[in-house]
């Protein structure tokens, strides 16, 4: 029995329709690709900033240790507690921040806040006998984490 | 109940013998850091009320200190005197740090060798 006209028009309807929902099924996965591909890069440029703020805030503890080792060769005892406490922090809240730190740089910062930790202990402990403190051990120790800080600031450059 | 700091006390004693913790000397000749995983332990002798304590500092892998006590603080909880053994985890822990048996051992090679003129 052969097609009649509506019968055509039917069977027309009936791709145009398919075809339409063809085209709005590839239009949402289109556009959910490229939501997708936004929310990465926004994730992204947020992780690239932290990071920025993070080498950021290293430099500055390293700064700040270049002056407390200055203040150690000149045995200027009394002031280093409090920048040995900033230097600390500055530190913990890095160390705490950037999340993809290789282990050996996440020990070795947390190797330098233990060391201040104590060496600021120790000199306040000694604040009536600063004579009784190895000067020579406290500079070398401050000379291994700036340099080991150093390195882990031009590693994440 | 066990005491939490006998134990890690212990613990740490126990693993110094097995040369399993990792020991670095710090700023003063009194003091030594075992670095573990999940944090730093720092083991010092303090000069307190006329005497010499040995003092345990516990730091988490963020760097805060949480938890600080003695050997006085030990033998109130328990009961024992931990002071000797303390003394002695400290010996062991800074010829580790210093290694010590390893310039012995060297030493005592080059003593042995006989020159060959």
């Amino acid at each position: 029995m052969a097609l009649g006209f509506s019968d055509w028009i039917s069977l027309l309807g009936v791709f145009v329709t398919s075809f339409g929902f063809g085209i709005t099924i590839w239009q949402i996965i289109k556009s959910k690709s490229a939501a997708k591909l936004a929310e990465h890069a926004a994730l992204e440029a947020v992780a690239e900033v932290r990071k920025l703020k993070v080498v950021n805030d290293l430099s500055m503890a390293h700064s700040e240790l270049e002056e407390i080792k200055r203040l150690a060769r000149d045995r200027a005892w009394h002031d280093l507690p409090e920048r040995l406490s900033r230097v600390r922090r500055l530190l913990i809240f890095s160390k705490g921040q950037l999340s993809e730190m290789i282990v050996s740089d996440s020990g070795a910062i947390l190797d330098a806040i233990v060391s201040f930790s104590e060496t600021e202990k120790l000199i306040i402990r000694n604040s009536d006998a600063y004579d009784k403190l190895n000067h020579n051990k406290i500079n070398a120790g401050l000379i291994d984490h700036s340099d080991n800080l150093l390195e882990i600031i031009s590693r994440s450059l | 109940m066990t005491d939490k700091r006998a134990l890690l006390v212990q613990t740490l004693v126990q693993k110094t013998q097995e040369e399993k913790i990792n020991w670095q000397a710090a700023s003063d000749d009194e003091t030594l850091i075992a670095a573990l995983e999940k944090g730093r332990i720092v083991i010092s002798k303090v000069l307190a009320r006329g005497a010499t304590d040995i003092v345990l500092r516990v730091y988490n892998e963020q760097g805060n200190l949480v938890d600080e006590f003695s050997d006085v603080a030990l033998k109130q909880a328990t009961g024992e005197d931990w002071y000797s053994e303390l003394v002695q985890l400290m010996d062991r822990a800074r010829r580790h740090a210093l290694g010590t048996d390893k310039v012995l051992e060297d030493l005592i090679i080059e003593l042995n060798y006989d020159a060959p003129f």
